[in-house]
């Protein structure tokens, strides 16, 4: 259908750009001016080349497009093999508009702009491999190599007890890691194979399943930040630079959910169907708990690392709802999450180029000195409650509605998140909106253009997502179906077992 | 022309909303301010009239319901989501009532607010209140409501922090929100339940399909469940909070907090009267629903009687309008409750007119006050503000529903379906008392009100504030409101309640009463009279006459005057009981994850981890090594794993 490899260019354009990046020579600022240059030309073809997918994408196709597939070892069906169906390529078109936005909006600092390009290109070209890899293998080793670059724009680029968070980033990765490549290397090894397709359709037995699932879902719980396996995520979020921050949360936090939308579900069903309850009592257990600790948090980088902490908690839980609406209403608030907290984040990012704190108390009243700003976030605190109009609200109305499918005593505690969400937003506000003007922020100057350009992209999407959330569930509708459908096969093939 | 009604307040609220952004940065605003203020008021005038001009063209052609769809919001599975707007009669009355009001108050706002900063930001909040009202009234199905529901919340949230400089309306505006926000759950709980059932969100689809799966179950805990009660419960949650029933109601008398004509407005014709519309919507579920009616019957009772109550005893002229209008939201709602659909409309639409008219007089005097509030601090107005003063006397007399103003037949016919209901349990009987009994504390603090502030001796300061009569633009929307209060009763009550209201509801869904004027019972219009006058003699007695005996009263039940006083502790209960051990919580958690959880959790475990990388690479401690060494160790791992653990070769 398409010959042109896409999908491998759009991994190798990072590749390149950073291979440019490290022939530059110069003195400091000219070496940050021309890499500010050629992050954003990088960016911007790619995003344009992942929107040239995007509606290039036959939407009534629930398979595979895009298939690039060349082998690697055949013994075991190791394949360089990528293609994208209507899941990942949500995942995939969001994850490039983030880097665009952290490369346009972001200052690039100016000592060591090489390493931090060269970090975020890096996982710009790994997390399109993530989304993009039909093969298990491959998909391991772009979700690994991610983390990489994680480690030295945390430990470099960081702020605060940067080493000690490093540490534990470190140490989370490498427990989910294991278990991840223990599952797949047992998967490989029963099967003599690491295609996913395969995967699909071949049923494990029950037992194998659960010891399978438990470790992969650990390992990706530990991504989205699952309540016992959640700790490494404040701390990050802390020191981590602000740019680092959105990525985290939008990419690669989201990286845990796509795992279990494209591993899980189809690989597992069984251990999945039984695991539903475990993991509803997980979510809200961190539903409650972040949220709760979002009221009073009071260094605003942690105030929304606790606050991601609590939505995904919901997106996971709608995942194992295992109806529709419930998997839809995931993906959708997956992708919408990444929005609206690159939308907080950024407005951070403004806050601090004023004053270079965390702590909200220094940021009260900005109503009477930021008007403009003042709208942003007003604007963005509305998605994140949820409110209809804003992209917030479709994902999680259809995240409770597939819960309450599955489970009515769930879902009752679940729709709790819409009152935890409005408590947080509404504090804040009530402060850092409403507050009394402090000493340091009456001489804040308002936002100026280019910062307003930033912002309103943002709330862009998020309107438009609110507004028009069928152009986006249209694309994923059929991968859907047909995940749910191979869900429900692996359920009946052990039944008649 | 039908899309004018509906985008007109939202184009308005995008120009003044820029406007004000510019109006910001300006030394002397006032000529933007002007702008914004005409722009929405003509937005809004105009809306409302194509919207009446629309309902006499539905009245003459006889159509029922008209749909004008736009497009599929969203879909998912078999959900289908529409954003189509439905106009029936009760819609397009609804939305003529809302943009009339909200045109009332944006062309009354200028003269009140003038001198405020920020006239444009105003002004664009409130269109943006009036778009989300006639969004909510309009929409074809729950979730496409809950766009309005929700944007209502918001709004009022934004109009109460108005003022966001004072420590108030910060508070006031928060409760308003997170109340209704909690409410919500019962919203989508609802939603799901509906759906569940049905498979359909669409009004339609649910009142045409809902009696036949009335006896569908559902099983929480092996506690078995009707769909159909739980989904009336749900939403009572809901419309409850939007329309302040007892327990939810907390979030109304503060919500004063936002400047008076916001009041005006919030109360009379959007928001509270949100949650009766959406019952009303949903009339085949509550008809159905045995239990849900009772719980509506208590409630409403309760709300009836509380709401007149401790009106009697509050100092502040706008908290004593603000309970009156929970007490008359309580009559809507005992109407619903013994399913007097059409009363709990018609009362509705007649408390639209009269409370605007409160309200907005309340304004006047408050204005002409210099800001003050406290009915002790005000008297004998009445030479001063003569035209604020019967107008507001109107307003009154057809709050308390004297014979010949609109208020007397909404709750004239409120009553009467009440004591014909067939059901004579015990719920109805309650509801019954409770409503006979309201009407003398309504009459008692409406008078009380009129004597305090109007009549008796001046009690403020003549050299400070020069009492004065409010400007022509305050007085012409305060005529148009009282002559509406008188006429609106006697000339609609046949098409609402009476002989000719099988027209008007021949679109809805639910059993139609009528309740012709010559079946009234006499007997109730003479008890609430005969409570009229003997609450009128006490005010009398209490404020003219007697004037310690309000002290005796005082000193003899200590506790009871306490109670009252203080609203029967509502806010200090939520406080201790809700807010505080939240945040309590809240902070205890907070502790607990940053110190507790990882000092003994994750630490011992990396702390373990660290030694063990320490010895494999003694020469260079760096991450990434550390990290190499990890994996290696854990691929060494996982081949011990799979190789003896599985057994797999």
């Amino acid at each position: 259908m398409f010959s042109m490899p896409i999908l491998s260019f759009l991994i190798f354009l990072p590749i390149v750009a950073i291979l440019i990046i490290l022939t530059i020579r110069g003195e400091q600022e000219l070496i940050a001016k021309s890499v500010k240059y050629i992050t954003i030309l990088t960016s911007v073809i790619h995003l344009v080349l992942c929107l040239y997918i995007l509606f290039s994408f036959i939407k009534i196709d629930g398979d595979y497009q895009f298939v690039e597939k060349i082998a690697l070892i055949p013994s075991i069906d190791f394949n360089y093999y990528l293609g994208v169906d209507g899941i990942s390529l949500l995942f995939l078109v969001f994850s490039s508009l983030l880097f665009l936005m952290i490369f346009l909006f972001i200052e690039i600092p100016q000592n060591n702009a090489k390493l931090y390009a060269i970090s975020f290109l890096a996982i710009l070209s790994f997390s399109v491999g993530t989304f993009a890899s039909l093969d298990l293998i491959l998909f391991y080793l772009f979700y690994e190599a991610s983390m990489i670059p994680v480690f030295f724009l945390m430990g470099v680029f960081g702020s605060g007890n940067k080493l000690y968070s490093t540490f534990k980033f470190m140490m989370y990765t490498v427990a989910g890691s294991m278990l991840m490549i223990i599952a797949i290397i047992a998967m490989v090894a029963i099967t003599k194979s690491s295609s996913m397709q395969f995967f699909d359709t071949f049923a494990f037995d029950y037992k194998v399943q659960v010891y399978l699932f438990t470790a992969i879902f650990i390992a990706l719980a530990i991504k989205s930040g699952i309540f016992p396996f959640h700790s490494w995520l404040p701390d990050t979020y802390e020191t981590s630079p602000l740019s680092l921050n959105i990525i985290l949360s939008g990419v690669l936090m989201k990286y845990g959910v796509y795992g279990m939308i494209r591993i899980l579900i189809p690989m597992f069903p069984l251990a999945m169907f039984d695991a539903s309850t475990y993991i509803y009592i997980l979510s809200i257990i961190t539903l409650f708990y972040a949220g709760f600790i979002a009221f009073t948090e009071s260094n605003i980088k942690k105030l929304f690392a606790y606050f991601s902490l609590s939505h995904l908690a919901l997106i996971v839980a709608a995942i194992f709802s295992l109806n529709t609406q419930g998997i839809e209403g995931a993906i959708f608030q997956a992708i919408s999450h990444s929005t609206y907290t690159a939308g907080i984040f950024l407005v951070i990012v403004y806050l601090k180029a004023r004053l270079d704190s965390n702590n909200k108390e220094y940021f009260m009243g900005l109503a009477t000195p930021m008007p403009i700003l003042s709208i942003f976030i007003v604007l963005i605190g509305l998605a994140n409650i949820g409110l209809p109009l804003t992209n917030g609200f479709v994902g999680e109305f259809l995240s409770l509605l597939g819960i309450f499918q599955h489970n009515r005593f769930f879902a009752i505690l679940f729709c709790f998140t819409i009152l935890i969400s409005a408590v947080v937003i509404i504090r804040f506000n009530r402060y850092v909106v409403f507050g009394n003007v402090n000493e340091y922020t009456k001489s804040f100057k308002d936002i100026n253009f280019y910062e307003i350009t930033g912002l309103s992209i943002i709330v862009l999407v998020i309107i438009i997502m609110g507004v028009y959330p069928d152009i986006f569930l249209d694309i994923m509708h059929s991968s859907v179906s047909k995940l749910m459908e191979s869900f429900k096969n692996g359920i009946i093939i052990q039944n008649d077992i | 022309m039908i899309w004018s009604i509906i985008l007109l307040p939202f184009l308005a609220f995008l120009a003044a909303g820029i406007i004000s952004i510019f109006s910001n940065k300006l030394e002397n605003s006032n000529s933007l301010n002007f702008l914004a203020w005409l722009i929405t008021t003509i937005a809004t005038g105009l809306s409302a009239v194509f919207s009446l001009w629309f309902l006499m063209n539905m009245i003459k052609m006889e159509e029922t319901t008209i749909v004008y769809e736009l497009h599929d919001w969203f879909i998912s599975g078999n959900l289908i989501v529409n954003l189509d707007f439905v106009f029936d009669k009760l819609v397009i009355i609804m939305v003529f009532v809302v943009a009339f009001i909200s045109f009332l108050v944006h062309f009354y706002s200028y003269f009140y607010i003038a001198k405020e900063d920020n006239l444009a930001r105003f002004q664009a909040y409130l269109s943006l209140f009036t778009f989300s009202m006639i969004m909510l009234v309009t929409s074809s199905n729950l979730i496409q409501m809950f766009i309005g529901w929700e944007l209502i919340s918001f709004c009022s949230y934004l109009l109460i922090v108005f003022w966001y400089k004072a420590e108030a309306p910060k508070k006031a505006s928060a409760k308003a929100f997170l109340v209704n926000r909690f409410a919500d759950i019962g919203y989508l709980l609802g939603t799901f339940a509906i759906f569940a059932l049905i498979g359909s969100v669409n009004f339609a689809d649910i009142n045409l399909a809902v009696a036949n799966v009335a006896w569908v179950h559902f099983n929480i805990f092996g506690i078995d469940i009707s769909y159909i009660d739980f989904i009336a419960i749900s939403f009572l949650l809901a419309a409850f909070a939007k329309s302040s029933q007892i327990i939810l109601h907390i979030w109304l008398p503060d919500a004063m907090e936002a400047p008076t004509p916001v009041s005006a407005l919030l109360h009379a014709a959007t928001m509270v009267t949100a949650g009766v519309f959406l019952v009303i919507k949903l009339a085949p579920i509550y008809e159905l629903s045995g239990l849900a009616r009772n719980i509506i019957l208590v409630f409403a009772g309760i709300t009836a009687l509380y709401g007149a109550l401790v009106a009697c005893m509050q100092k502040d002229i706008k908290r004593i309008i603000a309970y009156s209008t929970m007490s008359q939201l309580g009559y809507m709602f005992l109407a619903i409750g013994v399913g007097a659909f059409s009363a709990a409309f018609f009362h509705l639409f007649t408390h639209a007119f009269f409370k605007a008219l409160l309200f907005l007089g309340a304004g006047s005097v408050i204005h002409g006050m210099n800001g003050e509030q406290n009915i002790n601090k005000m008297g004998n107005l009445w030479r001063k503000m003569p035209l604020t003063y019967i107008c507001m006397v109107v307003g009154f007399l057809a709050l308390i529903g004297i014979p010949g103003f609109a208020g007397f037949y909404s709750k004239e016919a409120i009553l009467n379906y009440i004591y014909k209901d067939e059901i004579l349990s015990n719920y109805v009987k309650f509801a019954y008392y409770s409503a006979i009994i309201a009407v003398f504390f309504t009459s008692f603090y409406s008078l009380r009100l009129i004597i305090n502030v109007f009549h008796l001796k001046e009690n403020y300061n003549k050299e400070h504030i020069h009492v004065h009569e409010s400007p022509l633009g305050i007085l012409v929307v305060l005529v148009t409101l009282a002559i509406l209060s008188v006429l609106t009763g006697t000339f609609l009550y046949d098409s609402f309640v009476g002989e000719t209201s099988q027209f008007l509801w021949s679109d809805l869904y639910f059993t139609i009463k009528t309740l012709p004027k010559d079946t009234l019972e006499h007997h109730i219009e003479y008890l609430t009279l005969g409570l009229v006058v003997f609450a009128f003699l006490l005010t009398y007695v209490i404020y003219i006459r007697e004037k310690g005996l309000s002290n005796k009263m005082k000193k003899t039940f200590p506790s009871v005057y306490n109670l009252v006083l203080n609203k029967f502790y509502f806010d200090e209960i939520y406080e201790y009981c809700i807010v505080n051990p939240s945040l309590k919580i809240s902070r205890m958690f907070g502790k607990f994850d940053d110190n507790l959880y990882d000092k003994y959790g994750i630490n011992v475990l990396a702390s373990f981890m660290y030694r063990i990388s320490r010895t494999f690479s003694s020469l260079q401690t760096g991450f990434i090594n550390f990290y190499a060494v990890v994996m290696v160790l854990g691929v060494f791992l996982i081949l011990t794993y799979c190789f003896f653990i599985l057994g797999i070769k």
